[in-house]
């Protein structure tokens, strides 16, 4: 009876779910066309497009979903990537140990910060998180046996059962598309679980959610917990890829580009923060093979992002979102 | 370690807390009047730096340098704040982290283009250049001690000027109670830029006078404004008297934590260890710290009752 | 009288000089529909977010289904079968109609938020949303956005979202407030079906509407319980006349 009322809201999924696939289906093809052309650079950074956008990606969770801003993400890509490069110390270089490792350790730093951090709101909870970035980075600093200030070469790349999967530009590149096409989809569709339903009503109404019986601060922080752990697995393959991890992974600046990325792309549009990466990523390029001064374009851009339109690229396509 | 190291980098402590309330006093006003997150406000510490020591080297007199190099770095604020802060206190604290955060590559990297890479120094005026006995066995830099007094001066006269005029009235009122100043017929945005320009000419200026004891480079605003916003949410945004607190606090501790950790660390962990842990410990105290008073006190030491 | 749904214990809070909470004690009987009235700023709806747990008193003790849950959060509260209707709406605007319910609905699964499915394409937690949103007469507006619903369809949602949790207690704070007049009766018509299965602690100006439905009456007056007792004794009560009712109160 009632049930049969009409539905435009029957398949939530459709839409961001077709959005992920154009995105992942363009950079898959970038990648192809890359390795058919024989390009090494092209194919190299098209991998960092992919892992720079799975960072994005799972900030963007954060901010576009749970509405806690953080920033202090890239401390947990720098983490992922000194799990690596402490690991590789110790003899363990393959995924099906490191990838776990990685994303257990950060998630669980992330949740132990986190359950910090949200105590607070607002301002206070951006700093806080800026705070344990600024600790994390420290630490890593005062690692002498890990490089120290300097950061320190990785000992080899890692395997994946054995099989050195990472070693070609091109491994490495479909690596990377690999993890971010399960990133992404994950997180597409997380939002419409019941989980990501209750984190996006108190993203947007925390005094309902509270009223209707959910333990927000949970929900929070398995998020923040999450996006550790995933931000960390994009740690992983950037160390993988530069064969270096350093302190200067957790540069409060990285954090802050990360933002840059998720605003860019729409900060509720998950497949918007890979666009908002790629377009970052291309603009340094294309700045940086001009001009050495190449921050200062960026910083224009952003600047005049923000200004001209609340600062979201979809909406200058014109593209409706929710 | 003996006394006379432990009031040396007392001292040192102090004038570093000095310079961070000067920056920080500036944040917290703007944040709390305007609930506006100004990540940009370092920036402001780096001009005043740059155009004091490039004013100093053309006039060769520091006082003179001083006046043109302030004066210009609050032209370049109400620049920026004409051009793009005003717009951005109306929209969301996520758009402001971002819109600032260009601000502050633009203004870096600008900086590099005009001045070139390697870091420029600043001479600090002759008369204050030495040092001056203190106690025994301790000759303290004048400069130092000048960097000291003149922020005592600055939080003085920011305290009278809060608590016992009536603009400062007005800015305590603003900041907790916006539509009844506004029904008072008083100008908000005419405030709003009184406020704006006081904090950005104190960050200047704490630039100017920390210029001579570090090396000035684009980037050097970065730290101090990180360290400004531990002060200001330890202190509890938009309250002076947690900022001058916090400030002082975060001084000493990170400064005596970077002069003591290793010997503290030494009396319960091998040398090797203390070695190794104490810089890392040294660096993250202050971090710590902030974390701590949130967690007692999620508004700060003085949160919660607007600039007093 | 059986043991109450809900019991109030020297209830006391103040917002720094202001005491908006004086000694209040009161029961309500299971089944129950009470009405709490009093004068704009009488402290009412303090007195329901302490009740709720969004506020926490200074001192004194609140008793719902023979537990004390004093110290308990606002989920807690809410999970032990507390659903409130906020003086201002309070719904999550950017979500449909159904996603609301269905929000609600989820709060009170044992199964909690766990599970892959889409939670909108759930069929249990579906049909009782459109059970709910029957009840209150929005089941046309389901697939549109809580945004676009007028003021009173804006109460009637929050009603449902509190109906799909079959609450042990409804707090209502004046959800016929800025209703028009028929939505106002519809109302009115759905708290008189509730009335015997769900007790409910209403909070109502209409005098009209608090006479046909309430069983019992509690007059606030300055933080303080000035009289409770039934609707026909406290109509007749000088004090409540004068500090309330009174001819000449804006
Ligand atoms: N958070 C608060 N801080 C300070 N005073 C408050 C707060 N909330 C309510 N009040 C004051 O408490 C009194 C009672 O308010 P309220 O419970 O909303 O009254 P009612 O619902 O009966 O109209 C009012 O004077 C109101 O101004
Ligand atoms: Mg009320």
């Amino acid at each position: 009876m009632i049930e049969a009322a009409a539905f435009r809201q029957d398949e939530p999924l459709r839409r961001p779910l077709r959005a992920a696939a154009l995105v992942l289906v363009a950079l898959a093809a970038a990648i192809l066309v890359a390795w058919a052309m024989g390009n090494a650079w092209w194919l190299s950074f098209l991998a960092r497009v992919a892992i720079t956008a799975t960072a994005a990606l799972s900030l963007s969770c954060l901010i576009g979903q749970a509405g806690l801003v953080s920033f202090g993400h890239a401390a947990q890509v720098g983490l992922g990537a000194y799990v690596a490069l402490i690991a590789g110390e110790y003899g363990i270089a393959d995924l099906t140990l490191l990838a776990p490792l990685a994303f257990v350790v950060v998630a669980l730093w992330s949740a132990v910060t986190a359950a910090l951090a949200l105590r607070t709101r607002g301002v206070y909870f951006i700093m806080l998180t800026l705070a344990f970035a600024q600790m994390a980075y420290f630490i890593m600093q005062s690692l002498s046996r890990f490089g120290g200030d300097d950061g320190m070469a990785l000992a080899r790349r890692a395997t994946l059962f054995g099989a050195p999967v990472l070693k070609t530009d091109l491994g490495l590149a479909l690596a990377a598309l690999a993890l971010l096409a399960a990133a992404l989809i994950g997180f597409v569709w997380m939002t419409e679980t019941r989980y990501g339903l209750v984190l996006r009503a108190a993203k947007e109404n925390e005094s309902r959610a509270l009223a209707s019986g959910f333990r927000v601060f949970r929900f929070q922080l398995y998020a923040y917990a999450l996006a550790g752990g995933v931000a960390a697995l994009a740690g992983v393959l950037l160390a993988n890829q530069a064969e270096f991890v350093s302190p200067s992974y957790m540069n409060w600046h990285r954090s802050g580009e990360l933002i840059v990325m998720v605003v860019l792309g729409g900060a509720t549009s998950l497949p918007g923060a890979v666009i908002g990466a790629a377009v970052v990523l291309i603009i340094e390029e294309a700045l940086g093979h001009w001009t050495e001064f190449w921050k200062l374009g960026l910083g224009l851009v952003i600047v005049a992002a923000v200004l001209l339109r609340g600062a979201d690229l979809s909406a200058l396509f014109g593209r409706a979102r929710r | 370690m003996n006394a006379s190291l432990l009031a040396l980098q007392a001292l040192n402590g102090l004038q570093y807390g000095m310079i961070l309330f000067l920056v920080a006093a500036g944040l917290t006003l703007v944040f709390g009047v305007m609930d506006f997150i100004n990540l940009a406000h370092g920036v402001q510490f780096t001009l005043g730096a740059y155009l004091t020591a490039s004013f100093v080297a053309r006039f060769d007199n520091f006082a003179l340098g001083l006046a043109a190099g302030l004066a210009a770095a609050l032209a370049l604020g109400v620049l920026l704040e004409i051009a793009v802060f005003r717009i951005l206190t109306r929209r969301s604290h996520l758009e402001q982290v971002l819109g600032t955060f260009g601000v502050i590559l633009v203004v870096t990297d600008a900086l590099r283009l005009v001045y070139g890479p390697a870091p420029r120094s600043l001479r600090m005026p002759e008369a204050l250049s030495g040092a001056i006995p203190l106690m025994d066995g301790l000759m303290y830099p004048l400069w130092r001690l000048a960097i000291i007094a003149a922020g005592l001066v600055v939080a003085l006269a920011l305290w009278l000027l809060v608590a016992k005029t009536r603009v400062g009235m007005l800015v305590r009122a603003g900041s907790t109670d916006r539509e009844t100043v506004s029904a008072l017929g008083v100008d908000i945005e005419r405030l709003f830029v009184l406020v704006f320009v006081f904090g950005a000419l104190l960050a200047a200026f704490a630039g100017a006078m920390a210029g001579p004891l570090l090396s000035i480079e684009p980037t050097m605003g970065d730290n101090v404004l990180i360290l400004a916003f531990v002060v200001i949410v330890i202190g509890g945004i938009g309250s002076i008297r947690g900022a001058f607190v916090a400030a002082l606090l975060i001084g000493l501790v990170d400064t005596l934590g970077r002069a003591f950790a290793t010997d503290v660390l030494k009396l319960v962990l091998s040398n090797a260890t203390a070695s190794a842990a104490g810089p890392a410990i040294a660096s993250m105290l202050i971090y710590v710290l902030m974390a701590l008073v949130l967690v007692a006190r999620p508004a700060g030491l003085f949160g919660g009752n607007g600039p007093s | 009288m059986s043991e109450a749904i809900l019991s109030l214990r020297d209830l006391d809070k103040s917002f720094g000089a202001l005491r908006v909470t004086r000694k209040v004690t009161l029961d309500v009987a299971p089944g129950e529909v009470h009405a709490l009235i009093g004068p704009n700023g009488a402290g009412k709806t303090t007195l329901i977010s302490q009740i709720a747990g969004s506020l926490k008193p200074d001192s004194g003790r609140v008793i719902f289904a023979g537990e004390d849950v004093t110290h308990l959060d606002a989920p807690s509260r809410a999970q032990r079968g507390l659903a409130r209707v906020f003086q201002i709406s309070n719904v999550v605007d950017s979500f449909t109609v159904l996603a609301n319910v269905v929000l609600s609905a989820l709060a009170t699964e044992t199964t909690a938020w766990w599970g892959w499915g889409v939670a909108m394409k759930d069929p249990g937690l579906r049909e009782r949303a459109f059970y709910a949103l029957d009840q209150v007469g929005l089941v046309e507006r389901a697939p549109d956005q809580a945004a676009d619903l007028s003021y009173g369809e804006r109460r009637a949602l929050e009603l449902a979202m509190g109906l799909v949790q079959n609450p042990r207690l409804f707090l209502l704070d004046e959800p016929m407030a800025g209703t028009g007049r028929e939505e106002s009766r519809r109302l009115t018509e759905l708290l008189r079906t509730l009335k015997g299965r769900t007790p409910m602690l209403l909070i109502e100006h209409d005098m009209s509407t608090v006479f046909a439905l309430a069983d019992r009456v509690t007059v606030l007056v300055d933080g303080a319980v000035a009289i409770t007792g039934a609707p026909d004794v406290v109509r007749a009560d000088r004090i409540v006349r004068e500090a309330y009712l009174g001819e000449g109160e804006p």
